[in-house]
């Protein structure tokens, strides 16, 4: 999996377990073509299809934007804001994609965007508390959480929507994009190694250090 | 945070806008031609309402969406060669002695005629649906050749018309016939 520092690894598997937890009964393949049809008829302009859009969507964004946010509160504000960016760029969704993936692409792209707002304005106003409640009591333990937590989200959002559409994948334990497994594989080391460059761009590389 | 229902709503219209403005983007092309027209034909009013009516029009089809969008997408490629066949044929090819009325009719007629086969050609690709699809997209064409044909005036316009329904409504009236 990540070969990145300890605490990268922890927060990664922190994330993926919680999405997989809290999501409980994850999509299934039926829901999950369905969604994908449904999501094409709607690119094309058939209207009716966007009730099933609308319905089965809706539950998946709050519960990804949850597990990325780690608050409900705030994952229900974002998962509005990314529903109505969803539903205005429908008619851009590529019919051969896969509509779960697009849409979450589309969600951490608007977390990211109230991340940086949150930050700018917390920078201006000198406001520095920490948004979300913690699991740890150690103030260095959460701060160290939280920071390795917003780097691993950074370098998410950054990833090509191919390499995300992967590692969502593998996020959902199982819900994968209909591939063989030995091409899903080698399509997630690709998307692992991709992740590790962007890393090493942005942190650099902490194996030596 | 809002209420399910005003979200719903809310989804509803983000979705309406976002097609319009999806549809305004597809009929970029129209500008283009309206402004090279404009810039030829020395006609601002024809060229500029004829332009405005197409630019609506293929808007509102891809706003549509289904088969109206698939028809307006393939008229407006029909279109672009209607109107640059036309142009380039009046500019590059025939000098004032040679533009007399028959030759004109024949450019004009001819390329109606070959974008009507075109269309009723690609129509049978489709499963259903088909007349509709040829009588937007032939609409649709029908505009932009207009657009390059108000250089020989009404002449021009009328031989592009004719052209277009010349190849295109008699493959509706088979396909009804025999429907």
């Amino acid at each position: 999996m990540w070969t990145c520092p300890v605490g990268v690894q922890c927060t990664a598997r922190t994330v993926v377990r919680r999405f997989s937890l809290d999501t409980g009964v994850p999509m299934d393949e039926v829901t999950r073509s369905q969604l994908n049809r449904s999501m094409a008829e709607l690119a094309d302009g058939e209207r009716r299809a966007f009730d099933p859009v609308y319905r089965t969507l809706w539950p998946v964004l709050v519960r990804f934007v949850a597990v990325i946010s780690g608050d409900r509160m705030i994952a229900e504000d974002m998962a509005q804001q990314a529903m109505l960016k969803i539903l205005a760029r429908v008619s851009t969704f590529d019919h051969s994609g896969d509509a779960v993936a697009w849409s979450m692409t589309i969600a951490i792209n608007e977390y990211r965007s109230y991340r940086r707002k949150f930050g700018n304005r917390a920078t201006t106003q000198g406001e520095w508390t920490l948004a979300e409640p913690t699991d740890d009591d150690a103030p260095e333990a959460i701060a160290i959480r939280d920071n390795l937590r917003d780097a691993a989200r950074a370098v998410m959002g950054q990833l090509r929507p191919q390499d995300l559409e992967v590692v969502v994948a593998a996020m959902y334990e199982g819900q994968r994009p209909p591939l063989a497994a030995t091409a899903f594989r080698k399509r997630l080391q690709r998307a692992l190694a991709n992740s590790r460059v962007i890393w090493k761009k942005y942190y650099g590389d902490d194996r030596t250090g | 945070m809002t209420a399910p229902d005003k979200l719903r709503q809310r989804a509803r219209r983000a979705y309406e806008w976002g097609r319009l403005r999806n549809g305004a983007a597809k009929a970029w092309p129209v500008l283009p031609l309206t402004a090279v027209s404009y810039w030829l034909c020395h006609e601002p009013g024809p060229s500029i309402a004829i332009g405005a009516v197409l630019f609506a029009l293929v808007t509102g089809l891809a706003w549509h969406g289904r088969i109206a969008a698939r028809a307006a997408s393939a008229g407006l490629k029909a279109g672009i060669g209607a109107f640059a066949v036309p142009v380039i044929a009046f500019h590059w090819y025939f000098t004032a002695d040679y533009c007399t009325l028959t030759a004109m009719l024949i450019i004009n007629g001819g390329c109606g005629l070959g974008v009507g086969i075109l269309l009723s050609i690609e129509s049978t690709r489709l499963q259903t649906q088909r007349n509709v699809f040829l009588l937007i997209a032939s609409a649709v064409a029908a505009l932009c050749g207009m657009l390059g044909c108000i250089l020989f005036g009404p002449m021009g316009l009328a031989g592009m018309a004719a052209g277009v329904l010349l190849s295109t409504a008699p493959v509706v009236i088979y396909r009804r016939a025999t429907a």
